[in-house]
């Protein structure tokens, strides 16, 4: 009975729960999901992690190779972010080329490495001009269930944080690379974004951490992305209804509060030496 | 280069005979319709399967009256590799796998059950370590079971190279990069029928026998391993050691 | 299945690629001790092992110390995985050894898996090297038989080459030895001493030399890569051992000649060298001085002979990237009290350096011939250090001789191992039945053989036969060897690997067992035989109406000679179905060596002699040159027909896995010498096609005023050192068939498949073409089949030098009391010596020019004129060119043991101070 309501009347079915100030899922309104991470799963990738936001789960790997750079830039490497969200994860997508809602997610996490400051581009130089690092930071999304640009960012940061380059020298008689498997360094994140998304509902109830089942009946959604340090880094907020300027405030402060709680599982994650790797 | 030891040992330290380690899982995903997850070593693949439903705009022309049709779509990750391979998946390897795996379950899936609609098979490798195909045909047989989609029979799938004479069963990438002959197949192990089968590169026909029962024999080990299969840890771990938190 | 296994993921990290491999530990590895090969009593004593003791060897003792391991003593021996894995990858020669010593059930060799085994795994400790963690590997490994062995009041001795290891070993309580220690304390067996390698350090220091250093093999092969070195495999020159050169990798390989000890720096005959280019300036030219080591050891052509500046790149040797050094034969050198331990080895092949070895048997081994291994060439050492490891025989005896020229040119020749002869059918084998059934009954066509005499493994018979409608039927028959040795047998593997018989002067090394090659397989005119047939259907002009084969039952009527089969043709009376059926084939054969000569088809020369040889001793005795008569050349024909003919069917049915045989064309700087010597004669060859070079040689043999008669089979024999090796090779991954000297666009080998195994592959091929035989996987392998090509033509290569220094051997015994004069031409002039051939005994040898036999200059420099461009000498007036008759002293020089040989002394033309 309840099934059908839900089907057929999304929308009452939501809000009958809402009355109770309780959603479908049991949680409150401002309620997050059990979150989980786990570090280097994937071992040929040179850093990976494995985020699950509830039922949403998503993989991020990164293969680090050697490139040359562009001329614009001949100090910098290059990292290349890429969101992927195969037909695998939901009904909702086609076999096919990236969708729309692939590419957005894509260049939302091109823009946070930018705008963050990930990763000293100059720490990827090898040698200017000549052979730079590209890290491909590949994210695929294993399970759609909401907020996957959320924990696409954990797993970045996380995937990223694990990688260690070898040392690499250019030999200048054949000006090819060689590789000193010994000596690895450990990349240096300088910071630790997190991405808090959240959904209106009837302009006035602000859902935070939506389900895919949210997502499709709220109206308008808004991710803000903000460090440790309470910057805010971020926010997005691609159309919908207006919102006023507390909403705003409000979900602002949420985002403070949860990144602390993220972080406290990045560092649980953290381990500096790639434990599992071994020559 | 020997990829068989004169004490009889591979590489990675198994006999001839021995597959990998292979932990499975079910229901991994809850947007899908049935999914599992498989480990065969180090090559992983998750699996989703969505229907039986309507056959989606694309695919109208596809519809079978009598029949459902069964739509697969095989990807890799860029990391799943040594090297990252720039592939999207229209690439050809990628169909052709899709294709293969496609024509398997169609052999093996009751498909007059479900006239009018359409089964889709995704298959996302997530680590790849040798013997894809029949990795990717072993999750989607329990995905299959997962959505409570009817089967003749669990079809499992093996592969099989030959060096020195002897059949190694189970084979990895590096047995694979050694350019022996490849030789996979799906079985039926209860029926006991061969329902797909293929050879990459060049073996004798006096050899070919000596593969087939060692692939049968390999697909039979793989049976008994999925059919009371071992639980990984808890029922949507992927992988070891996480941590979480509630918030 | 797999549950009792740890999973360990072991991560290594190539260039950028991550390669992750698992690594399964088991449970279940045997280790020997329970019914295995180490359930037993070892019997070996050592004064200071007090218990039963099993050996574990580290990873350079096997590396090193082979001769003392191989050593009949030596048994129950742990080899560890760990070991062999670094063994294969440091030296395939002594990966081979060990491995062949584990499959020796005697030796009682146990491979131990040890990294598999849960027990004695370890990962890598971080920061740990490669060696250090191989090393603690074996210590891991010995520690646990120690725990295994306890029991059993048995003990695992653990023996390395290094100190280091082996107090670490100690210290963990382990019972450790050096191989020294070892070896110097086993109880009745001292001659093991003199086996043991010497380490790295001189024995003696010689202050008169400093070689450079060789640079590390990464700073080596950077500078290959980046092209500052040439890498190559150095081919020191045969005629002066301190005079070399490296052919570079790459498509233009190019010639890069070294000179001198200093820029030889310690690199060895066949080694694989890194080489740096010399400043052009000091670029120089191959000495066309003969250095004749054997008269003068004290005379060397060092950088004191300085060169015109216009030379061809010259270079030095800076780093070594692969030894190939073998176990060498030779002799002690006499000098030096027998009671010392360190002596002078003198290998027997001249490109090799002498070497030092101490040993305590100086006394018995002088006057032997002996085997000795290099270990080491350290850098103040002017000769490299090794050790001795089996004595031969005493010089000069036949048999020693023999054995040394076998083992120098890698001949097998023990005999059969029971497992081969267990294949072979028993001694009164007959053909069953149910072969008759599936083969042509030819027992009744006219077949006949025609061979050299005392020839015991006939291959080859023919037949003709006129069918009366103006066609012949022509058949050639062979013996069909594949029915015997089937694919993957011990007698086959065998075979592939010797692959071919290799005939000296007086035996026969077999490449199957005499049974078959002498009985079996023999087409002797005494019983029914299994054949392969090739028949042609001709027409009187020996035009091939059609060609098929088949497998065959024959007869044999009649085994001839070649003398004999001439003289019935020739025997007017005879009108028997042989006989006519010898002067139809004679008859045809003459058209075909015609038509094929047309073609361009080289006939060449080689100057063959024979020897009659004593009955009882064995001892030559006399000798005579090869007759060619007709009977000879009509078998040729017939077996280049039906290599032809086989060669066109096995490429149309199998073209990408045929055995075939090529000769490539030589490159016309081949000829330059050849053509310039001519040329200084007034004769103007022409070496652009095999047809040109054929048709001006044929022009030769017509009289001219000023030249002998003999040129003509001079310049046939210089032409044939032009050219280049004919080579087997795989249909599939080559694009050239063609063979040069044959004028043939395909060919191959298919008459003789009991004495080469290149036939009996093709024998296959054929066989499962006509749907007489089955295919199997090898057969359609062409990198398989590829790779046994190219033993195939290594083993060829080897039997003809083989060959040729028995041929040399015997003109030695031949001589070794008589002095002779003999009239023989000039073949070559040099700066300061003429080489001489006297056909009468095939017999080649330097006649210097400037010094006499005891090594004294005799002829200043001033009175030496020497033209290259007209080949020509001139000393103290008197002129010789190249070609010249000259009449020659042969005799016999006992002198120097080792290098016993025959010398020639200049009788005619006079010439003061060097002509007797």
């Amino acid at each position: 009975m309840e099934d059908i309501f839900k089907h057929i009347q999304p929308v009452e079915y939501y809000k009958s729960f809402l009355k109770e100030n309780i959603r479908p899922d049991t949680r409150t309104l401002q309620q997050i999901r059990k979150t989980t991470l786990n570090v280097g799963p994937i071992t040929t990738a040179d850093g990976s992690a494995l985020v699950k936001i509830g039922n949403t789960m998503v993989m991020c790997g990164v293969k680090a190779e050697l490139t040359q750079p562009t001329a614009e830039e001949p100090k910098k490497g290059i990292i290349v972010p890429n969101l992927d969200l195969p037909a695998l994860c939901s009904s909702k997508f086609k076999p096919g080329p990236p969708n729309t809602q692939a590419q957005v997610g894509t260049k939302f996490l091109d823009n946070l490495i930018k705008i963050a400051n990930l990763v000293n581009s100059e720490d990827l130089c090898i040698v200017p001009d000549k052979l730079v690092w590209v890290l491909y930071c590949d994210v695929t999304c294993l399970n759609y269930d909401g907020c996957v640009i959320d924990a696409a960012v954990v797993a970045l940061v996380a995937a990223l944080r694990s990688v260690s380059l070898p040392s690499v020298t250019l030999n200048e008689e054949t000006d090819t690379p060689v590789t000193n498997i010994n000596e690895k360094t450990p990349l240096t994140i300088n910071c630790l974004p997190v991405a808090s998304s959240f959904s209106f509902f009837e302009s006035e109830h602000i859902i935070t951490d939506p389900t895919l089942s949210e997502e499709d009946i709220t109206s308008g959604c808004l991710t803000v992305v903000s460090d440790e340090h309470e910057n805010l880094l971020l926010v997005d907020r691609p159309g919908g209804v207006s919102i006023t300027e507390d909403q705003l405030e409000i979900c602002i402060q949420r985002s403070f509060k949860r990144t602390k709680e993220v972080h406290k599982l990045y560092k649980a994650v953290h381990k500096p030496s790639e434990s599992n790797d071994q020559t | 280069f020997e990829l068989i030891s004169d004490e009889g040992y591979r590489f990675d330290g198994r006999k001839p005979s021995e597959l990998r380690r292979v932990r499975c899982n079910m229901g991994v995903f809850t947007q899908a319709d049935g999914s599992a997850y498989i480990e065969q070593g180090n090559t992983k693949v998750l699996a989703a399967i969505y229907g039986p439903h309507e056959a989606s705009n694309n695919m109208r022309s596809r519809v079978c009256l009598d029949k459902c049709f069964i739509n697969c779509e095989f990807s890799q990750a860029m990391f799943s590799s040594a090297e990252r391979k720039k592939r999207s998946r229209g690439d050809r390897k990628g169909k052709d796998m899709s294709a293969h795996i496609k024509q398997t379950f169609e052999a093996a899936v009751r498909t007059q059950l479900y006239p009018r609609s359409q089964i889709d098979i995704y298959l996302q490798v997530l680590h790849s370590d040798g013997s894809l195909y029949c990795a990717c045909v072993n999750a989607a047989t329990l995905a299959l079971i997962d959505a409570g989609i009817a089967m003749k029979d669990y079809v499992c799938a093996c592969s099989a190279s030959l060096t020195k004479e002897t059949s190694l069963i189970d084979i990895n990438h590096v047995e694979e990069l050694a350019g022996c002959a490849e030789f996979s197949a799906a079985i039926m192990p209860k029926l006991d029928q061969i329902i797909y089968s293929e050879l990459n590169g060049r073996i004798h026909q006096d050899e070919l026998g000596q593969l087939v029962d060692a692939v049968t024999n390999g697909c039979k080990d793989i049976f008994a391993v999925i059919d009371r299969f071992e639980v990984i840890t808890d029922n949507t771990e992927i992988a070891v050691s996480p941590r979480s938190l509630h918030s | 299945m797999l549950k009792s296994k740890v999973i360990m993921v072991k991560t290594r990290s190539g260039k950028i690629l991550k390669i992750v491999r698992e690594h399964y530990l088991r449970d279940d590895i045997d280790n020997g001790l329970f019914g295995g090969k180490l359930d037993q009593h070892p019997e070996l004593q050592n004064d200071l092992v007090s218990s039963e003791h099993f050996l574990i060897p580290d990873t350079n003792v096997v590396l090193h110390q082979m001769d003392v391991l191989e050593h009949s003593c030596i048994m129950n021996v742990i080899m560890l995985q760990t070991v062999l894995h670094e063994v294969k990858h440091r030296s395939s020669p002594v990966y081979k050894r060990i491995k062949s010593l584990c499959a020796n059930p005697d030796k009682k060799f146990f491979v131990f898996t040890n990294e598999h085994c849960i027990d004695t795994y370890s990962a890598r400790v971080k920061g740990e090297s490669t060696n250090d963690m191989n090393d603690r590997l074996i210590r891991i490994a010995a520690k646990y038989y120690d725990k295994c062995l306890k029991d059993r009041n048995q003990t695992a001795v653990l023996v390395t080459n290094d100190r280091a290891n082996c107090a670490l070993a100690k210290k963990e309580g382990l019972d450790a030895l050096t191989i020294e220690q070892y070896v110097k304390n086993i109880v009745g067996y001292p001659e093991l001493l003199d086996k043991l390698a010497k380490a790295d350090e001189a024995i003696e220091v010689d202050k008169s030399i400093s070689y450079p250093e060789h640079l590390k093999l990464s700073q080596v092969q950077a500078g290959v890569k980046s092209g500052k070195f040439f890498q190559g495999k150095l081919g020191i020159s045969r005629e002066n051992y301190l005079e070399g050169k490296i052919i570079t990798h790459g498509e233009d390989g190019k010639e890069i000649l070294i000179q001198g000890r200093l820029n030889l720096n310690r690199a060895v005959h066949e080694d694989v060298v890194a080489v740096e280019m010399l400043p052009e300036d000091q670029w120089s030219n191959p000495s066309g001085v003969i250095l004749d080591v054997t008269v003068q050891p004290g005379a060397e052509i060092t950088d004191s002979e300085k060169k015109k500046s216009s030379g061809v790149p010259t270079g030095k040797v800076v780093g070594i990237i692969k030894r190939s050094w073998r176990p060498y034969c030779g002799i002690l050198e006499s000098f030096g009290s027998p009671e010392m331990t360190r002596h002078l080895f003198t290998p027997a092949e001249k490109r090799i350096p002498r070497i030092r070895i101490e040993t305590r048997q100086a006394k018995t081994l002088i006057g032997q011939r002996i085997v000795v291994a290099i270990d080491s060439w350290p850098r103040f050492s002017k000769y490299p250090q090794g050790h001795f490891v089996k004595a031969l025989g005493s010089v000069g005896d036949k048999d020693t001789e023999n054995e040394v020229l076998l083992l120098e040119h890698d001949v097998a020749h023990e005999p059969f191992s029971q497992a081969v002869l267990n294949c072979l059918p028993p001694s009164d084998w007959s053909i069953p039945k149910e072969e008759f059934a599936v083969r042509e009954d030819f027992r009744d066509l006219p077949i006949c053989s025609v061979d050299p005499p005392g020839c015991t493994d006939i291959d080859d018979c023919l037949h003709h036969k006129d069918l009366g409608d103006g066609t012949v039927e022509v058949g050639v028959h062979i013996a069909d060897v594949t029915h015997f040795i089937r694919p993957g047998t011990p007698i086959d593997n065998e075979a592939a690997t010797r692959g071919t018989s290799v005939y000296l002067c007086d035996k026969r090394i077999d490449m199957v067992p005499e049974l078959l090659s002498s009985n079996l397989c023999s087409l002797r005119d005494d019983g029914d035989r299994l054949a392969f047939s090739c028949i042609w259907i001709m027409k009187p002009n020996a035009e091939i109406v059609s060609t098929r084969f088949c497998k065959s039952v024959i007869r044999s009527k009649s085994s001839m000679t070649y003398a004999q089969a001439q003289m019935q043709i020739d025997d007017k009376t005879a009108k028997d179905p042989v006989t006519m059926g010898l002067r139809g084939l004679n008859k045809l054969a003459k058209i075909l060596k015609h038509d094929r000569i047309e073609k361009g088809a080289l006939s060449l020369s080689s100057p063959e002699v024979r020897f009659h040889v004593d009955s009882e001793t064995h001892d030559p005795i006399d000798l005579q040159n090869k007759e060619l008569r007709d009977t000879n050349s009509m078998v040729e024909e017939f077996m280049l027909l039906a290599n032809c003919s086989v060669a066109k069917k096995i490429q149309q049915e199998f073209p990408e896995c045929a055995v075939l045989r090529r000769h490539p064309e030589p490159p016309q700087s081949n000829f330059d010498v050849f053509l310039n010597a001519a040329k200084s004669r007034g004769l103007e060859l022409n070496a652009a096609t095999s047809r040109d070079l054929a048709v001006s040689l044929d022009r030769t043999e017509e009289p001219k005023e000023g030249i002998h008669s003999y040129i003509s089979t001079l310049l046939r024999i210089l032409a044939t050192r032009c050219m280049m090796q004919a080579v087997y090779f795989c249909s599939g991954l080559e694009s050239d068939f063609r063979h040069y000297g044959l004028a043939a666009p395909i060919y191959t080998h298919f008459t003789s498949p009991i004495r080469r195994y290149s036939d009996i592959m093709v024998h296959r091929l054929l066989a499962a073409s006509i749907g007489a035989d089955k295919t199997f996987s090898e057969l359609l392998n062409k990198t398989e089949i590829q790779n046994v090509c190219k033993n195939l033509n290594f083993r060829h290569r080897m039997a003809q030098y083989a060959q040729r220094a028995s041929v040399g051997l015997h003109t030695q015994l031949f001589f070794r009391s008589k002095v002779v004069h003999e009239s023989g031409y000039v073949i070559f002039v040099r700066k300061n010596a003429v080489q001489v051939l006297i056909p009468k005994y095939g017999l080649e040898g330097t006649v210097f020019m400037d010094r006499d036999f005891e090594g004294n200059t005799t002829v200043n420099a001033d009175d030496l004129k020497y033209i290259e461009d007209k080949c020509e000498i001139t000393v103290r007036g008197v002129k010789l060119c190249v070609f010249d008759e000259v009449t020659v002293q042969i005799s016999h020089d006992a002198t120097n043991v080792q290098h016993q040989r025959i010398n020639l002394k200049l009788v005619h033309p006079k010439i003061n101070g060097i002509s007797i």
